[in-house]
């Protein structure tokens, strides 16, 4: 808390009484329970160099905020020097009551010097310790003199416009150093926008109620209301260091020892609150309200322009928006505009520039680059931005003349910039519903769970299983095993084939014969259905014969079979080379044959 | 062609029952009425009247999307967009109306792109819905029969030839659509997608609504649902984000 007493003097005079002292002080010993007080240890003496051990009091019924804190000083008083060190605590009690704080001890060269032990009272509540009350001067005694007040230039204004509010500090009281901003005022419902001011207060004089104040500019803002209703802003808070005169305390007996002839004055902070602010927005009418309106408030001036009125597909060109006055800038939303179809707009590039001193002014420019994609002439229709102004109390639209731009054929495809994307070829619209609709249905189950399917497959198949095996029966009741047989023929030929080419190598004469004369007669009984009882040489040609079959193939086939049947029986003296001969001639009939049915 | 061939087949099968139903045509009737006059909300509850009588189909669907595309829910219109596109994948309507209303859709998430055989793959699977893909297999079914009785009753080799390599020309493909069908209906039973309904929602990590926030999607977006704790759904975004939401802000396709 507030440190009142000068502890330099007060020590100085203890050192004309010895040469080394150790005291222990406190600034207040009658504290209140959420105070914090402060206990020093100072000691004085010529050589501060030697000492050492420094042996703290506990400190356990408080609580420690800072320390110990270190500080020396020098001093050379009627040509008497002295130093002291000082060890410094600051204290904050726990609980109420009456505490003694222990002694300290150092040592100084070889000689340790204790402290007496201090008594302190704790108080409860923010009661002030009653040696306080007689020299410091009241808060309400300081509100007289300095206040901080906050205005607004008005208190009524329509949603969207500039209200500017002001803090100045009046004050009759020095100020002793730099103030600290305990809360910066809310601007709840608005949007604020700093105004600027000087960095360093300067101060002016000003008369209110017959007293001279020095009147300081601490804060502008210019604030855009952004919701209807009453609305508030929150006082600005700051603690201000002051410089008050000392008032005379006859309980002191240093004040009456030295008699205060400097016109000695203490540091007092003050806590400064301005007042609250009361703003009521009205909302903007609703009538004539034009369909471009976007909420800006104030007073502008709008103008569009177009670079180019001659382009080529995919050569961009510049749409720019220039919309320079008063208001709330930042804010501002660029108008809409259409685009006939067949161009392609980028996100604008927006610049602002805005002016702070007192209203809100500026100018925002917003570039929109566009690329035509399809050749013709093209016509952007007007566009047009609407204000609100507030003095005027009414809706103003300025509109842009239209733009006509023409378009040649330029180089390159479409697809070579940007990424055009199938949608712009798709109508913007749906398509009609669908009138007709039978399809609509009972929620059924799926056709494969249905046993209907299951039936209508099931039936089908055993149906042509049945179908089938009543056809088979049939053949073989009419004896129709040609099929079968038919097909078999070739196979029964290879197989007989290949066991006469095994009998040929192995040289086995006897068995070779008959194995190849199977393979040829077997043949011809299976392929040209001949029962093997009825089955002769001249049927087989008979039957070939009959199917068409050159007359020398079928005179080669006989031929042969003859043959076969007569070495069979006797073999002439070169028998391999006579079976390999027949097992050639054998199977060339037996292919020419069957080619020739193929055929 | 094989649309027509469909819808004839198609036709054949449901003639009757429509031809009966004149309630469906009443209903219909008046939900296009009050849709051509604007009255687009009316329309709607007509055609829902249908659907909680029980009926479906390409047509009602449809229409619903186009009153709901109307009265600007972009979501539901997608979903019964959806919905009409798994009674006939081939409905050029349908799809055109639902690439409009995908337009409207905020949300952009990035999807990878198909290995193309997948996408031949899926194109193939959705040229026909469920039932199309049942009436082409047993048309093959039939017309494998078929071949093998000719198989058997063939006179001659040549004949008994062709309708050989025919029947098995016809059990290959037999073959192939029955596992097309098989995939078809893994995909209709097991994965179900749904459609964002409400305006903004906020995907919570976990299904309670203290949880952490996950991301935000918006209206008419299509997501995977894969699993369900009571009133909450667990969704997956086509790039594999994962999150909880709340039933009713989801329409299941």
């Amino acid at each position: 808390m507030l440190k009142s007493i000068l502890f330099g003097i007060l020590f100085l005079f203890a050192s004309h009484l010895q040469a080394q002292s150790f005291i222990a002080t406190v600034d207040n010993n009658k504290i209140s329970e959420n105070d914090r007080f402060e206990l020093r240890f100072t000691f004085e003496g010529k050589n501060l160099n030697a000492l050492k051990n420094f042996n703290p009091p506990s400190l356990k019924e408080f609580r420690v905020l800072s320390g110990p804190n270190q500080s020396t000083s020098m001093q050379i008083i009627n040509g008497v020097s002295s130093s002291s060190l000082t060890l410094s605590y600051i204290l904050m009690p726990n609980t109420t009551g009456v505490y003694t704080i222990g002694s300290a001890s150092i040592q100084y060269e070889e000689k340790t010097y204790t402290t007496d032990p201090i008594k302190v009272t704790i108080v409860k509540g923010s009661q002030k310790p009653k040696d306080d009350s007689g020299k410091q001067i009241s808060n309400e005694e300081i509100a007289k003199n300095l206040f901080i007040r906050a205005t607004i230039d008005k208190s009524k204004v329509y949603l969207g416009d500039q209200v500017t509010v002001t803090y100045k500090l009046y004050t009759r009281l020095n100020i002793a150093s730099q103030m600290s901003v305990d809360k910066l005022p809310q601007y709840q419902g608005f949007w604020a926008e700093e105004l600027e001011t000087a960095r360093n207060i300067t101060f002016s004089r000003e008369v209110i109620d017959g007293k001279q104040y020095n009147v300081g500019l601490l804060k502008r803002a210019a604030l855009f209301p952004n919701q209807a209703g009453k609305l508030e802003v929150t006082p600005f808070e700051l603690t201000i260091p002051i410089q008050v005169q000392k008032k005379k305390n006859p309980n002191n007996v240093w004040d009456d020892f030295f008699g205060d002839p400097f016109g000695r004055a203490e540091i007092v902070e003050y806590q400064a609150k301005s007042n609250i602010l009361r703003v009521e927005v009205m909302p903007l009418p609703e009538n004539n309200k034009p369909a471009s309106f976007k909420g800006a408030v104030g007073k502008f001036d709008f103008s569009a322009t177009l670079d180019k009125q001659k382009t080529k597909t995919n050569e961009p060109i510049n749409l720019k928006f220039d919309i320079s006055g008063t208001g709330n800038i930042k804010l501002l939303e660029l108008p809409p505009f259409e685009l006939p179809n067949g161009f392609e707009r980028y996100d604008p590039k927006v610049d602002e520039q805005i002016n702070r001193a007192g209203k809100i002014s500026g100018t925002k420019k917003a570039e929109y680059l566009l690329i035509p994609r399809v050749a013709g002439s093209r016509e952007i229709p007007p566009i047009e931005f609407s204000y609100f102004d507030p003095e005027k109390r009414s809706y103003q639209t300025i509109s842009s003349k239209s733009f006509t731009v023409s378009i040649e054929q330029g180089q390159g495809s479409t697809s070579d910039l940007a990424n055009q994307q199938s949608i712009e070829q798709l109508d913007s619209d749906i398509r009609f519903i669908k009138t007709k609709f039978g399809d609509v249905d009972k929620q059924s189950q799926i056709l494969l769970f249905k046993p209907a399917f299951w039936i209508a497959s099931v039936v089908p198949f055993l149906a042509s299983l049945v179908l089938i095996g009543w056809k088979r029966k049939q053949d073989k009741l009419s004896g129709n095993q040609q099929l079968l047989r038919y097909s078999k023929a070739e196979k029964v030929a290879r197989k007989r084939f290949k066991a006469a080419k095994k009998l040929l190598d192995q040289n086995n004469i006897e068995l070779f014969y008959s194995e190849i004369s199977q393979a040829l007669f077997g043949y011809l009984e299976d392929k040209f259905h001949i029962p093997k009882s009825e089955f002769t040489l001249d049927r087989a040609a008979d039957e070939l014969l009959k199917r068409n079959i050159k007359p020398e193939l079928v005179e080669k086939m006989k031929v042969n079979a003859q043959k076969c049947e007569f070495i069979r029986f006797a073999p002439g003296t070169n028998p391999s080379q006579a079976m390999s001969e027949m097992y050639q001639s054998f199977s060339d009939v037996v292919i020419s044959i069957e080619r020739s049915i193929a055929k | 062609m094989k649309k027509y061939l469909l819808q004839i087949i198609f036709l054949a099968i449901y003639t009757s029952a429509v031809f009966a139903n004149t309630q469906v045509n009443s209903l219909m009737q008046s939900g296009n009425e009050l849709y051509k006059n604007n009255q687009y909300q009316n329309a709607i509850d007509e055609y829902n009247k249908l659907i909680k009588k029980g009926y479906e189909g390409t047509s009602i669907y449809y229409n619903l999307g186009n009153a709901h595309y109307r009265l600007g829910k972009v979501g539901f219109a997608i979903l019964y967009y959806e919905k009409a596109l798994r009674f006939s994948p081939g409905d050029e309507d349908a799809k055109h109306n639902l690439a409009v209303a995908k337009l409207n859709i905020k949300d952009k998430v990035d999807e990878l792109p198909p290995f193309f055989i997948f996408n031949v793959w899926e194109g193939l699977l959705a040229s026909f819905s469920l039932s199309g893909w049942t009436v082409i297999i047993y048309t093959i079914f039939i017309l494998l029969l078929l071949t093998v009785i000719a198989y058997f009753f063939s006179r001659s080799v040549t004949q008994q030839r062709i309708s050989f390599f025919i029947g098995v020309g016809f059990l290959v493909l037999l073959f192939f659509s029955i596992s097309l069908l098989a995939v078809k209906m893994n995909k209709e039973f097991n994965i179900k997608d749904g459609i964002i309904v409400e305006n903004i929602v906020t995907v919570k990590s976990s299904p309670d609504n203290s949880s952490k926030d996950e991301f935000v999607v918006h209206e008419g977006l299509k997501v995977r649902l894969e699993d369900k704790v009571d009133d909450w759904v667990k969704i997956r975004l086509a790039d594999g984000k994962i999150g909880w939401i709340m039933e009713r802000s989801i329409g299941i396709i």
